[in-house]
């Protein structure tokens, strides 16, 4: 039995956060340039009382409402978030009984970010072509809004929340249809992106909650995401390209070989340094961010959602897929599309 | 790798101000979108005409527009 991907579905919060009201809250956030670095029109914003994990079930609704599993069928759940509901108990366990899944299933979380997805099949890959599963339900599922200070324009301009549900399904083949894979985890970058206070490392207190201006101009407390954006392009930059090497070399094909690649879709400035510097043609790289912005590990499902959508990605196909981000934590897979 | 005055048009275009704007001697904390998301386009337009992959840090530690003009440079002439 191999393991493949049968479907996604993924869903955004209501509430939006337009590229023109973000203007309108300074006079120096001009729209158009917003727009032009970013490539994003809207970002979706979790309710104050929505949780990722409510996101989380909202999208694997749609996933069984599609036809392509019932929740009786699921038997091991995934669930990749950086925001759990508690500390404990385990996220995923709560979403077993408001999904009503099987009490046999086996359900963890697992705490990373742009990353996660491609983790996240790995995962699943492996928890199928054991024998240990059958019918693997992946969601990706993230409010980083929750964490950002109003005053931040580098990531608020950056960030949306939404979730994704992801269906791998354990297949009768001799090919495989997910790998290789290549993973990466550098700690040194662990400042680089990051929420200070709230863990155990350093508990929220009334000094955590102190908002001060930084030398950019942005505002934050150590309650808040802190995002050191020239130190995370330095890192991609250098890592990305290294990453489709290494999986080209791993799976002894070529750029050629490849028919999209859909990368964690960070913003588009940087998507198209890229692109440009991996010298993938245009017509394969696939972006899908403007409406939703960067969803965290989110972002290579909904993307992958819309390719499919709109014929971009078809049975048969081989895609890439790259995630990279905070940890720092990378990771890179083939998917033959069915 | 392009001329110093093609280099501060790049850098008005990323300022989003007119072309002609910077001559050189302007400090960078006095340029209200010298910002987190000016230093990373920067980063990769010395990457793209320069060939250059500056450290952050060292754009950090430039005062004025010409101190970047100089950093963009400063590998290929050495």
């Amino acid at each position: 039995m191999k393991a493949a991907i049968e479907a996604i579905e993924y869903y955004l919060p209501q509430k939006t956060l337009t590229t023109e009201q973000l203007a309108t809250e300074r006079p120096d956030w001009s729209a158009e340039r917003i727009d032009r670095m970013t490539g994003i029109s809207e970002r979706h914003i979790a309710a104050t009382d929505e949780c990722a994990s409510d996101l989380g079930v909202e999208a694997a609704h749609k996933l069984f409402a599609s036809g392509a599993i019932g929740p009786g069928q699921v038997d091991y759940l995934l669930f990749c978030t950086q925001s759990p509901d508690h500390f404990l108990p385990t996220t995923a366990c709560i979403m077993q009984r408001r999904l009503n899944l099987p009490i046999d299933v086996g359900a963890l979380d697992f705490n990373l970010g742009h990353s996660g997805f491609v983790y996240g099949l790995g995962l699943a890959q492996g928890l199928i072509e054991t024998g240990q599963a059958s019918n693997v339900l992946l969601i990706t599922a993230e409010t980083y809004s929750k964490f950002i200070h109003p005053g931040d324009r580098s990531v608020r301009m950056i960030f949306g929340d939404g979730a994704a549900a992801t269906l791998v399904r354990a297949i009768e083949s001799s090919d495989s249809f997910i790998g290789p894979y290549v993973y990466g985890t550098d700690g040194s970058g662990a400042a680089s992106l990051i929420v200070p206070a709230g863990g155990m490392r350093e508990p929220r207190t009334a000094e955590t909650a102190v908002a001060a201006i930084d030398e950019t101009g942005n505002e934050r407390s150590r309650n808040s995401l802190f995002m050191d954006g020239g130190s995370v392009f330095t890192f991609t930059r250098s890592v990305v390209p290294n990453a489709v090497r290494a999986l080209l070399a791993r799976s002894g094909k070529t750029l050629e070989d490849i028919d999209l690649f859909v990368f964690h879709q960070a913003n588009e400035y940087i998507l198209e340094y890229l692109r440009k510097r991996i010298r993938i043609p245009s017509e394969k790289f696939y972006v899908a961010m403007r409406h939703c912005g960067n969803t965290v590990s989110s972002s290579i499902p909904i993307a992958l959602k819309h390719a499919q959508m709109e014929g971009r990605l078809r049975p048969g196909h081989t895609v890439m897929l790259v995630g990279f981000g905070v940890g720092y934590s990378w990771s890179g897979t083939l998917v033959r599309w069915i | 790798m392009i001329s110093r005055d093609s280099f501060l048009v790049q850098l008005d275009e990323i300022l989003d101000q007119p072309h002609g704007t910077l001559t050189g001697p302007e400090r960078l904390n006095e340029i209200d979108r010298w910002d987190s998301v000016a230093m990373i386009t920067f980063l990769g337009m010395v990457d793209e005409y320069f060939g250059q992959s500056l450290r952050p840090s060292a754009v950090s530690n430039c005062e004025t527009v010409e101190d970047l003009y100089r950093l963009a440079t400063q590998s290929i002439a050495n």
